[in-house]
């Protein structure tokens, strides 16, 4: 039998094994709460470090993977933390980005709604915006943001940043090809029935023509959105080129409004152009302002209940010429009123169902208004309707 | 009799336009591109040619240019058909000679007779 070591003497030994036993338990816990970052281990000859990968990891990732900019902002703007997309969005080294106000970096017309959306901010939200980025492009985005509050501490502001650049790019070019591939077989389908319907194939019977009208109608409404699509993505994509031409509008909206006579007759309106005494000749092109004119008289026509008066004012000033158009239809919705102008967009009543509409025109036709320096607006006309306005540079009468 | 050359791309339309200016009286010579229209000028001198200016091969502009049409065909009526995004190549058309621009999308092939018959008074 072998005799038992003295426990005096393995008392140190045990202790020492103990307290090892407790540090390396620790350091375990340590590890798996995502305290410890890196171990540093004695080898043979020298320390060696081994980071470890925290238990944020995959969180890390996910940020730092997106295809879109991801940031945190001090209440005040400064950038807490960017993703590197976010450095790519606006062309920026991610060093430069980080510490730095994102305010510097917003287009100045857009700051002061940037500053008022920071101040506001409780809960999530979300706000367009352009941003300047380093080699000074313009840079539309949206910004989702959502106020993160620690107790005590400051709160901060996550922020995700989505370009819509590129996304609009793309959807411009998709638009605009598939209106090119739609519209020739539309124009063709438009071809061979008014050939029939102008009776170069022979007699039509009655019902044979009323059936073939309305085949063509179904084609032309199909049409007039495939131009506008056309329109649209011509305007977006900076390809429209305004061609001036010294143009009477006080003629032009006459003749307009005679090619809507046959609508207003039927809706027995009242339709009355008010003109001052000026001359209204200026510079623009005839072609474009009229598709304005057009869109912006058509919709007072539609959405004027029957027997109701449109009056059409015509008014110089020193630095511009005003057209007003004044319905007493349905009028618009303060809320309806903010999207009015915006693409797509489309305000929904009884009337407008009825009507349909591909909600384009009223964007198109601040585009145009916009290219020839003028601006276009909608204000309610009380107590009921709507009054359009459009002022135009007024330049030097011709 | 009247001759017409119509220069267009897409075969539907290219027959449409021919059958009713045919019908409408005038000797209708159909081309698909830019270069069967060089070709076709060979033959006789149209008095109106209606032109695409989107082709494949040869198209509008070009066909203007290798034709020379401003010089070598003074009296030669030259209606372009365009859209709102070819607003550049339009001016070109016109600068190269052609008399006016259209909108084929616009307008039947009724009323394409009628802006012949008018240009041909």
């Amino acid at each position: 039998m072998k005799a038992r070591p003295q426990q005096t003497s393995m008392e140190p030994e045990l202790n020492d094994l103990r307290q090892r036993l407790q540090e390396a338990e620790d350091t375990l816990a340590a590890i798996r709460s995502g305290e410890v970052d890196a171990l540093v281990v004695n080898g043979p000859t020298q320390q060696q470090i081994y980071t470890l990968k925290s238990t944020d990891y995959t969180y890390r990732m996910l940020i730092e993977s997106m295809s879109e900019g991801a940031l945190t902002l001090s209440p005040a703007g400064t950038i807490l933390y960017s993703n590197a997309r976010f450095g790519e969005i606006i062309s920026l080294a991610l060093e430069k980005v980080i510490g730095s106000s994102f305010q510097a970096l917003v287009h100045a017309t857009d700051q002061p709604k940037f500053e008022s959306f920071l101040r506001q901010i409780e809960q999530p939200a979300k706000l367009e915006l352009r941003l300047i980025a380093d080699d000074n492009k313009t840079i539309e985005v949206i910004l989702s943001a959502n106020k993160i509050n620690f107790g005590e501490d400051e709160p901060v502001i996550s922020c995700i940043v989505t370009d819509l650049t590129q996304l609009n790019t793309a959807k411009d070019e998709f638009i605009s090809l598939a209106s090119h591939q739609l519209r020739t077989p539309a124009t063709a389908v438009k071809q061979y029935i008014s050939m029939l319907l102008d009776g170069y194939l022979g007699e039509l019977s009655a019902n044979q023509r009323e059936a073939l009208i309305k085949a063509y109608d179904s084609n032309e409404r199909e049409l007039t959105v495939i131009n506008d699509l056309l329109k649209i993505a011509q305007v977006d994509a900076g390809k429209v080129r305004l061609r001036l031409a010294p143009t009477d509008l006080h003629a032009l909206i006459q003749d307009v409004i005679h090619d809507f006579r046959d609508k207003i007759i039927l809706k027995e309106i009242k339709l009355e152009l008010n003109a001052s005494q000026d001359k209204f000749k200026i510079m623009l092109d005839p072609v474009m302002i009229r598709t304005v004119l057009e869109n912006l008289i058509d919709n007072a026509i539609k959405y004027s209940p029957n027997q109701t008066a449109i009056t059409i004012q015509l008014k110089k000033t020193k630095l511009a010429i005003a057209v007003r158009i004044i319905d007493q239809g349905l009028g618009i919705s303060p809320q309806d009123k903010l999207k009015l102008f915006k693409k797509f967009s489309r305000v929904e009543n009884a009337l407008s169902i009825k009507e349909g509409g591909s909600g384009m025109g009223l964007y198109w036709a601040k585009k145009v208004v916009n290219l020839h320096g003028g601006t276009i607006s909608a204000e309610p006309n009380l107590p009921r309707g709507t009054v359009f306005t459009i002022k135009l540079p007024a330049g030097e009468t011709l | 009799m009247k001759r017409i050359l119509v220069v267009e791309d897409e075969q539907l339309l290219r027959e449409a336009y021919g059958y009713v200016l045919e019908a409408s009286g005038y000797d209708v010579v159909l081309a698909a591109d830019g270069e069967a229209a060089t070709k076709a000028l060979q033959d006789k001198q149209p008095d109106l040619i209606l032109l695409d200016l989107l082709m494949p091969n040869v198209d509008g502009v070009e066909f203007l240019k290798q034709a020379d049409i401003r010089r070598k065909l003074p009296d030669t009526i030259v209606i372009v058909f365009s859209n709102l995004s070819m607003s550049n190549k339009v001016d070109e058309a016109i600068r190269l000679g052609a008399r006016k621009h259209i909108t084929k999308s616009d307008l039947s092939p009724k009323q394409v007779v009628e802006e012949v018959g008018a240009l041909l008074k």
